[in-house]
């Protein structure tokens, strides 16, 4: 009853908030619409270079296509070894054909030519794959007997794991900040203001004020999940592989999360702005420590430790592999029992710390 | 059990500085107690230990009959209406959601809710629409619905924290008119305030000074006993030099500028004839003021 009460008044006040609909439809959207262009953005003046004997007409055109379409830009490469060319940038991308020539293997119906790609920027690496897979294929498709197999080479990031990689990011990064920020300030603002002190003079429980306060905001960040997921699959294609309820059930984890983390990190700040500052903090720290846009395979052993605590981290993995790949059952029940285990941590300190005086 | 509320020898201390030091005093039933003192004078510090909000160094303070101790703060708590320093209304919510809350965090059933409502709306006469957001009301009617707010789980004990403080003269004897209403329903009162004029309404009064409660008595009580002697309102023929303001007091044991006037009482009521010379002099019955000044003064 004195739920039922709390969270109404809750839902009634964040809902009335003209900010809060720019923090839940208006960002994220902008976020993935940004992501969006960022990844679809031209990639131009591309350097491209060739290993091509000058008989070896198939290769020459697919390169000279390529030069034609003005994405690319000629280099000359023949002083230097093809993969030396990229590491010293003179380069973005070379063509190897074959030894003997693609022409020849292209008759033999071995048509096989590597493309290296500098793919240190992996947004750029992507486009020239795809920009010369297509070339290619327009260029010889009139050699139907004989289909040609281009291998690309991706040097320096050879995965390039890159939807996979930043926008579950975006989307953990995201409902992270906004629930979070909306928890711990709604209980700031109540002790700035003063009626904190008249809640408490109720005879109201410690929980009734903790379950008052995190149920609210998990329905807020539930909502913001689907903004963050449809907006991600309408402007960005990404894919849904996994199984919904699994998904449901991991951001529900993940949202009481950051609704615990708020709660715990407003029992340290008497008023808007700190809780404000102290959310950036710990934001900041915690989006470094996610793997979000960092892999967590690239730091060094200790700092990987604390990525293996963050239970933010723990969540893009699991987006990943969920939307990604499917949800591997053992996979996915491992990292959220990580969640949880943290979930019941923080709900353990949060409730300790947080008091119904104003001592 | 003649007392609502007892507190004795009480301390609260943060860090090495008494906010309140050695505090002893009792809230008979039905009565208007004023709790005045300057500000910084522990009142609210007071309060918040009497409401359960901040915990006593030492002491011991009993609402009721229970003593303040573990597992018994939420039975105090159900007797006790608190409306703190500032009306801790929210703004963002209208007047019938905020009391929807109020009414929720004391589990008052919707039942009671409805009937003690129309009983306090009818007490304050309010006639504003409920649905109105608190953000867009007056203060004076802020401070109207915080009181009921407060009232809204039928406590016998009312305590109000200034609830004068920021609202305009009308309101405020307005709402002194409330509070003497209030006790009519039994409710049993304790408010702060550093408007002297005002405590004139209370039944007894403490008067506090550096977290120290230095006089508590009624009104006449605490006039008749700082004052043993007439206290006269003098004004000067002409405006007092210093030569003359020196001269005059020492003739007095009080000697207070107030308006254009001084209060004076003197050490020898036969001095009087040597005032007339250079002032109109009359007689008056000293105001709280007075005495809280007397009471100050008289320590320094
Ligand atoms: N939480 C606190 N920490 C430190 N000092 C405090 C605290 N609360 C009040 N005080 C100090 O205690 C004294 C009494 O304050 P208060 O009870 O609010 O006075 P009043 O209500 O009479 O104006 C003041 O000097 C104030 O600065
Ligand atoms: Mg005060």
């Amino acid at each position: 009853m004195i739920l039922i009460g709390f969270i109404k008044k809750e839902l009634i006040q964040t809902l009335r908030d003209p900010k809060l609909g720019v923090m839940v439809l208006v960002a994220p959207v902008l976020q993935i619409l940004l992501f969006g262009f960022a990844l679809t953005n031209d990639v131009v003046n591309i350097r491209l270079g060739a290993y091509i004997a000058p008989n070896d007409v198939i290769a020459l055109d697919i390169y000279n296509a390529a030069i034609a379409s003005k994405r690319f830009l000629p280099v000359d490469v023949s002083n230097t070894a093809p993969e030396k060319a990229i590491q010293q940038g003179i380069a973005d991308a070379v063509l190897v054909a074959p030894p003997g020539g693609l022409t020849r293997a292209a008759g033999n119906c071995n048509g096989k030519m590597q493309v290296l790609v500098d793919a240190s920027n992996v947004l750029r690496a992507v486009s020239i794959d795809g920009f010369i897979q297509n070339i290619t294929q327009r260029t010889c498709h009139h050699l139907t007997a004989s289909p040609l197999k281009i291998v690309v080479r991706t040097l320096y990031n050879p995965t390039l794991e890159t939807t996979t990689f930043t926008v579950p990011g975006v989307m953990a990064m995201l409902l992270m900040t906004l629930v979070m920020i909306l928890t711990s300030t709604s209980i700031a603002k109540e002790k700035e203001s003063g009626t904190f002190e008249t809640i408490i003079a109720a005879p109201i429980k410690r929980r009734h004020i903790i379950l008052g306060k995190t149920i609210p905001f998990a329905i807020v960040g539930l909502f913001n999940v689907f903004v963050i997921l449809i907006s991600g699959r309408l402007l960005f294609h990404l894919p849904f592989k996994g199984n919904f309820l699994v998904f449901l059930l991991e951001n529900m984890l993940f949202v009481t999360c950051a609704v615990l983390v708020g709660i715990l990190m407003s029992t340290f700040v008497t008023n808007q702005q700190q809780s404000m500052l102290c959310s950036f903090i710990v934001i900041f720290v915690l989006i470094m420590l996610s793997g979000s846009f960092f892999p967590v395979e690239n730091m060094p052993g200790w700092l990987r430790i604390l990525a293996y605590i963050n239970p933010m981290a723990h969540h893009t993995f699991l987006i990943r592999n969920i939307l990604l790949k499917g949800g591997e059952p053992l996979y996915v029940t491992a990292h959220m029992f990580a969640i949880f285990a943290t979930n019941v941590l923080i709900a353990c300190l949060a409730f300790k710390r947080f008091k119904i005086t104003l001592d | 059990m003649r007392n609502i509320v007892e507190v004795q020898n009480l301390c609260v201390k943060f860090g090495d500085f008494f906010a309140v030091k050695d505090v002893s005093f009792a809230v008979t039933y039905g009565e208007i107690f004023g709790f005045l003192g300057a500000n910084g004078a522990g009142k609210t510090t007071t309060i918040r230990v009497i409401c359960g909000l901040t915990h006593a160094t030492s002491g011991e303070v009993i609402i009721a009959g229970e003593h303040f101790i573990k597992g018994k703060e939420d039975i105090i708590k159900a007797n006790v209406g608190y409306m703190s320093q500032r009306f801790t209304l929210y703004n963002d919510l209208t007047i019938k959601e905020n009391l929807d809350f109020a009414a929720t965090t004391h589990n008052v059933s919707r039942k009671d809710l409805q009937r003690n409502k129309s009983d306090l709306f009818d007490l304050i006469q309010f006639n504003k629409k409920e649905s109105s957001l608190v953000s867009e009301l007056p203060s004076g009617i802020k401070q109207q619905v915080a009181l009921v707010a407060a009232l809204i789980h039928q406590p016998k004990l009312v305590v109000l924290d200034e609830p004068t403080a920021g609202v305009s003269p009308v309101s405020r004897a307005y709402f002194w008119e409330l509070i003497r209403k209030l006790t009519k329903m039994n409710k049993t009162v304790f408010v702060t305030t550093h408007y002297m004029d005002e405590a004139e309404n209370c039944d007894r009064i403490a008067l506090m000074r550096s977290g120290e409660l230095i006089a508590i008595g009624t009104v006449p009580e605490l006039k008749n006993n700082t004052f043993s002697t007439q206290m006269y309102n003098i004004t000067p023929k002409k405006p007092l030099i210093n030569d003359d303001a020196e001269s005059i007091s020492r003739l007095c044991l009080l000697f207070e500028p107030y308006g254009i006037h001084y209060h004076v009482v003197l050490k020898h009521d036969a001095d009087i004839t040597s005032l007339e010379d250079k002032c109109y002099v009359e007689k008056v019955n000293p105001s709280l003021e007075d005495v809280f000044i007397k009471l100050v003064e008289g320590d320094r």
